[in-house]
């Protein structure tokens, strides 16, 4: 399956912590869930013009969420996703973040 | 920080302050760090938003100075309330209240700029205060005045005695029983077994006295009257009635003698020429005293004419608050509704306000004028005068231990000591003119009783009515 690069960088995680990453040049993406290593490598560099030096992914899971009391409790879960946190050459910025 | 003042006109001056860059940076750098404590964004703690973020969260548009910027109104509020009120200092301005700013400019690493009007505490320009182009006028006390106060006395000291021997006349108390029948039915609230009547009262609809003249006591009569058109009960309004009424007790008023009897009745009066006397006494006492009053009206009434005052309208409007809260407080005293009371005068809010301003600024002015002329004559009100008011207050009041704490309270003292002042300053302006008038002989302030005034001219009443001043105005201004 060939996924284009807009359809596997998702959207820029924006926290705390991704934004203290940043200075570390590591930007952190949610992507695809079916998306590899490379493929996020590939569509970062093409997206972005910069180069990419190290990517790490992971998945996070499901949780489960309750509410309700008694009789209208009900169970539910939060949709997984795909998350990586992209390294980039020294010296260069994802000007995305830059803006916000 | 740099500054200029220029005065506006109606004291009131203009202040232009110019801060540096620094001070603005620092204090919008303290605005985002406040203004981050208490905002929320997901993925941040509070405190932790990086100001892009911030910025974004609120809506702040860069590249539009015009777009609202919470930042900077929030910098510009601290600014402005930490550099008005050092540039007020430096400059030894005495500043009524402090208004809005007009931001002149606001820009970050370059500085800012504001204007802001002030209204100044007013120059009074005293005119002549002395004197007077009239003099205290005394009303002369004569025997018509204390006959008059007799026939009062009389008037109390009546007894009801029964009649016999005559039908009932004008004036008498009657009790009579009567029943009304509307179309040979009776009708709510058109009867009663024992009801007192003062014929030639008026009290009953019009017609029903007049039928119960000339009847005896026992006797009974059956009549017809017709209810005015305007009757509040509409099912009987304009209707045709008839009554049957029984004249059951019969009294006349009779005045007791004029004698000494009279006078030892009243209170401890050995004859009729004692009484009489101390009516006299009396009526000359609260002759003098009201002489006084009208007097000391008309030099404030002539010095506040002759002043000159250029009054800043805060101080008026504040005054037309004083006096619309007044007004609420008087209705609500009378029971009567704020709406209903608009709506009864025909008047709205704005037009009532708007009808205060010249009054307002009137009282505003008599103020003002007092004051100066305290500072002008140099009069000061002790410590002691002050405690001894604060005294007399918690006994006057202590069913209202609100309105006594706060004559207590550091606010109320000063209140309390303007007020005196100014007192003061009018009761010396009337010694002195007393003083260089002998020939009017000696009217003398009745400062041991309670307001001054004397209210009752009636021996028999102890208890001297109180007509205290109402509390004047803002003590702000003194």
């Amino acid at each position: 399956m060939t996924l284009q690069a807009s359809e596997v960088i998702l959207r820029p995680v924006i926290s705390e912590k991704s934004m203290d990453e940043t200075q570390r040049s590591k930007y952190t993406f949610a992507v695809h869930e079916d998306a590899n290593k490379f493929q996020i490598k590939d569509a970062v560099e093409e997206l972005f013009k910069v180069d990419v030096v190290d990517v790490n992914v992971l998945t996070t899971k499901a949780k489960e969420k309750r509410r309700g009391m008694r009789r209208a409790r009900t169970r539910g879960f939060t949709s997984p996703w795909r998350k990586a946190v992209v390294t980039i050459a020294k010296g260069e910025k994802i000007e995305f973040f830059e803006g916000v | 920080m740099k500054f200029s003042t220029t005065p506006a006109g109606r004291s009131t001056v203009m202040l232009e302050v110019e801060l540096p860059p620094e001070r603005l940076q620092r204090s919008i750098d303290e605005s985002v760090r406040h203004l981050g404590q208490r905002t929320r964004i997901p993925g941040f703690r509070p405190g932790k938003i990086p100001r892009p973020m911030l910025e974004r969260a609120l809506g702040v548009r860069r590249d539009d100075p015009s777009a609202p910027n919470p930042i900077h109104d929030d910098a510009k509020e601290h600014l402005f309330e930490a550099s008005v009120l050092e540039a007020l200092q430096q400059a030894d301005l005495d500043v009524l209240s402090i208004s809005q700013p007009e931001w002149l400019s606001f820009v970050e690493g370059q500085g800012a700029r504001y204007r802001v009007t002030l209204p100044v505490r007013p120059e009074v320009r005293l005119g002549a205060y002395t004197d007077y182009p009239f003099g205290i006028q005394v009303e002369p006390v004569d025997d018509a005045k204390v006959d008059q106060v007799i026939e009062q006395l009389r008037d109390q000291q009546a007894s009801l005695v029964p009649v016999e021997g005559r039908g009932a006349e004008k004036g008498d108390y009657a009790v009579v029983r009567f029943e009304g029948r509307r179309d040979g039915e009776p009708f709510e609230g058109g009867s009663a077994d024992r009801f007192p009547l003062v014929i030639g009262a008026e009290r009953m609809i019009p017609g029903f006295e007049d039928q119960v003249i000339g009847l005896e006591e026992g006797q009974s009569k059956t009549f017809h009257i017709t209810f005015p058109d305007d009757y509040p009960d509409e099912s009987l309004a304009g209707r045709d009635v008839e009554f049957d009424v029984t004249l059951l007790e019969l009294r006349h008023k009779q005045l007791p003698e004029l004698d000494d009897d009279l006078a030892g009745a009243v209170g401890e009066y050995a004859d009729l020429a004692a009484l009489r006397a101390e009516i006299r006494r009396r009526l000359e006492v609260n002759a003098r005293d009201d002489a006084r009053h009208a007097f000391a009206d008309r030099i404030i009434e002539f010095a506040v004419a002759n002043a000159t005052v250029e009054i800043p309208d805060l101080l008026i409007d504040r005054e037309v608050e004083v006096m619309h809260d007044e007004l609420k407080a008087r209705l609500a005293d009378q029971g009567i509704g704020y709406e209903e009371y608009l709506r009864v005068t025909q008047k709205d809010e704005a037009g009532l306000l708007a009808e205060y301003r010249e009054p307002a600024e009137h009282r505003v002015k008599t103020l003002l004028v007092l004051s100066e002329i305290a500072d002008a004559e140099g009069i000061e009100v002790s410590d002691d005068a002050v405690e001894a008011e604060i005294e007399r207050a918690r006994t006057r009041y202590t069913e209202n231990p609100k309105l006594v704490s706060y004559f207590d309270s550091p606010r109320g003292r000063q209140y309390i000591r303007s007020t005196l002042r100014r007192t003061r300053t009018v009761e010396t302006l009337v010694d002195r003119w007393l003083a260089a008038h002998p020939e009017v002989g000696p009217v003398t302030h009745l400062e041991g009783e309670a307001g001054g005034r004397t209210g009752s001219v009636v021996p028999s009443d102890a208890g001297a009515t109180t007509a205290s001043r109402e509390p004047e105005t803002e003590e702000s201004i003194t």
